[in-house]
């Protein structure tokens, strides 16, 4: 397995910076291809490794407070009903309960099943329990709707009666259940005639295709702990992906100034999407801490999790692709239906408008409105739907006019460095060989195969947010920045970052983060932390690095311009002075200097490189991947046994973290193409597997290997360079572990998960 | 937290004769002694009963409600928050520990069951240096992101390396079979494993 | 102030006698994994836990005078994995011991335990799903989700039998030594501790409130016995069978004397599928024969809306598993 990354890219991508695009004097000079830096892109192990190896890491779960109560949440069972009863008499009068927070009244309409009715704060979690089991609450189950089939009947019943009422409303049509189309999104648009454009392609197909909800399942579950402060503001402790989201709410939701609410985040067990805002638990806790003045803890289980902790919506989706004889994809169409439960968010559109061009392109998406949890944001949000669909019908496509599969895509594919990574995955993977070489009958019921998948995600960033870097009399270096770590691993790139900026060796930079009275820090979302934050953390350093230099340079005898700080040194230019960062800082006028940073707007960037068209794509993030399976046509099982995952980011920061980010991708997109699904029972609507046990999810003995190499593209657009790679690496690998599945027995599958049922019956349909 | 509750007798249910109960809990009492004399043998609860027990390699003597699980007591009385609560159905391992050396799922062990045995958590693995060597492999091998789950990892992993020290890749698969990440740190982690048991294994 | 009380038994008669006397009260442990669980998802309230744990004694396995294997009901999975008596006499057991559930439980989980445990069915082990195991008068899996269920004896209850060691014990032809809580004794074989969903619905064990399993007994046989198990499961990782089996060939100079082919995993009993028995009876064991009895592992079964695929499971996993022994035996047999 592959420890370090390999460049891919030669010399001819390293790039430099058009004239008359150099910074403003107080920004950093931009890192660009030919930066030396000895931190940033160095396999550092994680600052914080030694706290989670020990357990010594304390996440929101941990938090233990003098006073603290516990609370539980009472929840509707039904996934539709009325409450006609509410009585919390023998509730309140439990032993340990100090406090009730009840959410709904009688009459209120219930819409899914986990959806909270009551909080109750007690003593202990044990009181808690025991004392909501005595609530005497009598809801009346009404009608339901949990499939998007039966959603759709215009005369079954309705999530919302009216559109006036309905999430998403004003921007789409709402009819019933239904709302859409949407033909676009921020970033593509639907155009051409594809009716015309199907009439005259040499080669139409069209499939039907259709994928689970599936559920985040961070080991870490949603939870808060909230404690009211004497000055009537409030101080909380939860599991998050954007303290400044949590603030927000809070501050709205008690009408409370933002300056007021203190949101602590120091290590987050997960997120993938899920925890975005404050969320019900958070304020629920708030409402019961503000009720018994004391701390409340309030921790979701896993079945909680799984019921109202957020999905990945379903996708039914009908694909129409159109080719010309010379393998141009000349028109396609998507009508795509999926259910993220009460909630919006189902679309899958994007990777059809984003990969290859295509002149006539129609998407029609919608969200059909099921009485199930709402859906949540979660790793790159409708893009494994959407890939698996695409790079599906590519492969078909490729099968029907004998090309090899990259082939046709390579006569499609205008990203450049897409283009280049496919060439690269050709070789390494040894795909013609493989292509050639399997299917064989030589191993009995095991058959091989290799597929591919491409990923495409976009370089989001996030603006304004700052840092602040601070220089003490000891020479020891202090970064604060309001950011939360939820293992993607800021916390050592930021002190990478910092330590490169001032020139010191990152033993002597500590990191502060995740507590919302430092800068405000990016959401980690949208795979936008690194890029977002670490120009705000260079700039800040670059700043502190001025105002030491202002002062060195009368001890120096120069001009702050004539002054270098290099490898721990502060040095005049012509090399005759120099004394040592820690001297300098000895001699300081305060006890530290601080530097403050903010992220300002991406440059144009490079604009004489190849990859002004990549540039000129809406800032596009490309990745292949390419899977090896076995599949054991006698019993239905598939093992991944190899996957070759490369990516772009931008610059890479920490290849370490870089390996592991898309190690997570991969895993997660493999356990998503045969394991995950939320199974409701198909009478009563209710989860049947909100557990870990039949929600599967991969273990470790179901891992293939996995050789992940990373582009790196200096693009010049922000001073560090870096870019997103969390959403991506997850993107194509449902997509190409089908295709590998089609090459190995010729069964084309086209639902997820690929379960051994659902491939004993293809194989059987197959007739292979 | 850490407090151990106001000590409290037996339940009026356990027939104790000729044993001289009026001190709180029984350190001094031989259960084997009081069952040999009744017909009806002890039964602790429903109040806070007595559990003696070794807990990172210090004996610790507990008043504890019968119906807490071992993750429980590690955590909320003993401060021990290491072991997590991932599941609390044995799936995840999130609450691994050792007990008599072994891995358990201590969400799924009533403590009860646990007078006069040994348990290590996490906390302890690093021994007096801090860091064991396993560890220390996790650490430079990036065997982590989120970190929830490492605990567990690292519990069943040590156990794997004293009890298997000739330990290959498949054992380790089946040693961690019951360990969830799902952050995607299951390849790094195998690989700090196979580097340790690689390393000692030269003399 | 704890729901139940904790009791530790004091010998295998008393706490049996306690358990009869409480009329459902007291609830027998051994690791409490099962327990435990269904404690949580509030499917049992137990006034008192008995805990069985102090009658380890220091050896869970022996051989008696007659050559039988006695196996203590307190050995815990993990234990009996790697037991060098089971091994070499009983390896479908050691097999099914070491693919169960996950390590973490197996340390802790008891045979005794494992034998009595109660059924997986999603609807069973939700408190929110009324069904006939639980007092109520239907089964919801029957016109629900029933991709895990059972294709044999399901036309009242669809769920399947949790046990693997019961499958391999069956095909092992092994008995249990059951205490009752009258004081007396009996050897019962463990093929008959189960009722099908069939015969009861509502109850699978066909033990006697107060009854304990002590000892699983597993008597020599003039043949020589070779065993094999084989869990067809989704992922890798610990899972629940999709379908699993376990095959028991008693040979006599080369020739299958008898045959004992037990499935699981779609069924509320040990399911013998006697046709491949008898199709293997009195012949030498081959690739070819090995196929031809496959196919008929799941004659007679009656799968439900989403669950036929399991017939091809079970013919599939039985050739694996035949062939598997051949090829074991192939090794064994190699010319001196």
């Amino acid at each position: 397995m592959k420890k370090t990354y390999e460049e891919l890219l030669g010399p001819e991508w390293d790039l430099r910076p058009v004239p008359g695009t150099a910074p403003a004097k107080d920004e950093p000079q931009i890192w660009d291809g030919t930066a030396q830096l000895k931190h940033v892109g160095a396999p550092i192990p994680r600052l914080d490794g030694k706290e989670k190896v020990t357990g010594a890491a304390k996440y929101t779960t941990d938090i233990q407070l003098e006073g603290m109560l516990h609370a539980v949440v009472i929840r509707s069972p039904y996934p539709a009903g009325k409450i006609e009863e509410l009585n919390l008499q023998d509730v309140k009068k439990a032993s340990g309960v100090k406090a009730i927070h009840e959410i709904v009244a009688v009459g209120a309409n219930l819409r899914y099943e986990g959806q909270p009715l009551v909080a109750v704060a007690a003593t202990s979690l044990s009181r808690a329990k025991r004392a909501a089991a005595l609530a005497q609450i009598k809801i009346q189950p009404t009608p339901h709707v949990t499939s998007v089939d039966a959603a759709m009947d215009p005369n079954g019943p309705l999530v919302y009666p009216s559109a006036a009422v309905s999430p998403g409303k004003g921007r789409l049509p709402i009819q019933g259940n239904l709302r859409g189309p949407a033909t676009g999104g921020r970033r593509f648009q639907s155009e051409g005639d594809v009716e015309l454009a199907f009439k005259e392609a040499d080669l139409v197909q069209e499939r039907y295709f259709d994928t689970p909800v599936q559920t985040h399942s961070c080991l870490e579950p949603h939870g808060s702990v909230v404690q009211p402060l004497d000055n009537g503001g409030l101080q909380i402790w939860t599991s998050t992906q954007s303290i400044s989201s949590v603030v927000r709410d809070v501050a709205r939701a008690f009408e409370i100034p933002r300056s007021k609410v203190r949101v602590l985040a120091h290590f987050v067990g997960g997120g993938f999407g899920a925890k975005f805002g404050a969320g019900q638990h958070t304020i629920m806790a708030g409402h019961l801490a503000l009720k018994t003045g004391k701390p409340v803890r309030l921790i979701l289980d896993r079945r909680e999790e799984h019921l109202c902790g957020g999905n990945r919506p379903s996708s039914q989706q009908q694909v129409k692709l159109g080719w010309s004889k010379e393998g141009r994809l000349t028109g396609l169409s998507v009508m795509s239906h999926g259910t993220a439960g009460v909630g919006t968010g189902a679309g899958v559109a994007a990777p059809f408008h984003m990969i290859y061009p295509c002149p006539h392109r129609k998407t029609l998406e919608y969200d059909v409105f099921t009485h199930a949890g709402a859906a949540a944001a979660f790793r790159a949000p409708g893009h494994p739907q959407g890939v698996f669909a695409l790079e599906g019908m590519v492969d078909l496509a490729a099968q029907t006019m004998k090309l090899d599969p990259i082939e046709l895509r390579l006569l499609n594919d205008e990203h450049p460095v897409r283009r280049e990574q496919w060439k690269r995955a050709m070789t390494l993977f040894e795909w013609k060989e493989k292509r050639k070489r399997w299917p064989t009958r030589e191993e009995g019921a095991i058959v091989r195969g290799v597929g591919a998948a491409a990923s495409v995600w976009y370089n989001i960033v996030q603006n304004r947010v700052g840092a602040t870097v601070e220089v003490y009399n000891d020479g020891s270096v202090r970064v604060l920045t309001g950011v939360q770590d939820i293992g993607g691993g800021i916390r050592t790139v930021v002190a990478q970052v910092a330590a490169d900026a001032l020139h010191v060796p990152i033993e002597t930079v500590r990191v502060e983060l995740g507590d919302s009275l430092l800068p405000e820090g990016p959401g980690s979302g949208g795979s936008k932390t690194t890029a977002s934050l670490t120009p705000a953390i260079h700039s800040a350093a670059h700043m502190a690095l001025q105002k030491l230099a202002s002062f060195a340079a009368p001890v120096l005898g120069v001009l702050p311009d004539d002054i270098e700080f290099r490898d721990g040194f502060v040095l005049t230019q012509n090399g005759s002075t120099r004394i040592s960062f820690k001297d300098l800082c000895r001699s300081m006028p305060a006890d530290r200097v601080v530097g403050h940073g903010e992220r300002k707007e991406d440059r144009p960037g490079i604009l004489n490189s190849p990859l002004k068209e990549h540039i000129q794509l809406g800032k596009i993030i490309a990745g292949v991947q390419m899977v090896q399976v076995a599949v054991d046509t006698q019993l239905g099982i598939v093992r991944v046994e190899d996957v070759l995952a490369i990516h772009d980011c931008g610059r890479v920061m920490n290849p370490l973290q870089a390996q592991s980010q898309v190690n997570g991708g991969v895993i997660q997109g493999l356990s998503y193409a045969l394991y995950e699904e939320r199974r409701l029972d198909p009478i009563e609507g209710k989860m049947l597997n909100p557990n870990l046990e039949s929600y599967r999810i991969a273990g470790v003995a179901d891992l293939p290997n996995i050789s992940v190499h990373l582009t790196n593209t200096y693009s010049g657009r922000s001073s560090t360079g870096a870019m997103g790679l969390g959403e991506p690496a997850t993107v194509p690998t449902a997509a190409a572990v089908r295709n590998a599945i089609y090459h190995a027995t010729g069964a084309f599958m086209t639902s997820l998960p690929m379960t051994p049922r659902k491939v004993i019956e293809a194989l059987h349909k197959e007739g292979s | 937290m850490g407090d151990e509750k106001k000590k409290q007798g037996f339940s009026r249910r356990t027939f104790l004769k000729g044993s001289a109960l009026t001190s709180a809990l029984g350190t001094s009492l031989n259960e084997n002694e009081a069952e040999a004399k009744t017909s009806t043998p002890l039964q602790l609860g429903p109040n806070d009963a007595p559990l003696s027990l070794t807990v990172n390699g210090r004996k610790r003597k507990l008043s504890i409600s019968a119906d807490e699980t071992l993750v429980e007591v590690l955590r909320d009385r003993m401060g021990l928050t290491g072991a997590k609560v991932g599941c609390d159905r044995g799936a995840c391992g999130a609450c691994t520990v050792l007990v008599d050396g072994l891995p358990r799922a201590s969400c799924l062990t009533l403590a009860m069951d646990m007078a006069g045995h040994t348990v290590e958590t996490v906390e302890a693995i690093g021994g007096k240096s801090g860091l064991s060597t396993l560890q220390n492999a996790f650490i430079q091998q990036d065997a982590m992101q989120c970190g929830y789950c490492i605990p567990g990892f690292v519990v069943s992993a040590e156990a794997l390396i004293r009890r298997k020290p000739d330990a290959t890749r498949k054992d380790i698969e089946s040693a961690l079979s019951g360990n969830l990440c799902r952050c995607g740190s299951q390849p790094h982690i195998v690989e700090a494993i196979l580097e340790v048991l690689e390393e000692s294994g030269n003399p | 102030m704890s729901i139940f009380t904790y009791e530790k038994a004091t010998s295998w008669k008393q706490a049996a006698t306690r358990l009869k006397e409480s009329n459902g009260e007291v609830r027998a442990q051994g690791g409490g994994i099962d327990n435990l669980d269904l404690y949580k998802e509030g499917l049992i309230s137990p006034k008192s836990i008995l805990s069985l744990l102090s009658l380890r004694t220091g050896k869970n396995v022996s051989v008696k005078s007659n050559k039988s294997i006695k196996i203590s009901s307190l050995a815990t999975l993990s234990e009996i994995s790697v037991d060098p008596l089971i091994l070499n006499a009983a390896s479908a057991l050691a097999e099914a011991a070491g693919l169960a559930a996950t390590p973490n439980i197996r340390n802790g989980a008891t045979l005794g335990g494992n034998l009595c445990q109660q059924n997986r069915c999603s609807y069973f082990r939700s408190h929110l799903f009324e069904c006939l195991r639980k007092g109520g008068n239907r089964c919801p899996a029957l016109e629900g989700d029933n991709e895990s269920h059972a294709i044999f004896e399901n036309t009242f209850c669809a769920a399947v039998l949790p046990s693997s060691l019961a499958i391999s014990l069956t095909a092992l032809e092994a008995s249990a030594i059951v205490q009752h809580g009258d004081g007396t004794t009996d050897k019962i074989p463990v093929e008959k501790l189960y009722k099908s969903a069939m015969e009861d619905p509502k109850e699978h064990l066909s033990l006697l409130p107060g009854d304990l399993l002590e000892s699983i007994e597993i008597d020599p046989s003039p043949n020589r016995v070779i065993s094999h198990y084989l869990k067809v499961k989704p992922r890798d990782s610990f899972d629940w069978p999709l379908v699993e089996c376990a095959i028991a060939l008693h040979l006599h100079e080369g020739t299958i004397k008898k045959a004992r082919i037990v499935m699981g995993g779609v069924a509320m009993i040990p399911w013998r599928a006697t046709l491949v028995e008898e199709a293997l009876r009195e012949k030498k064991p081959t690739a070819s024969l090995a196929k031809e009895a496959a196919m008929k592992a799941a004659h007679g079964a009656t799968p439900l809306a989403h669950n036929e695929y399991k017939t091809h499971l079970m013919a599939g996993a039985v050739e694996r598993m035949l062939l598997e022994l051949i090829h074991r035996e192939g090794g064994q047999h190699a010319p001196r």
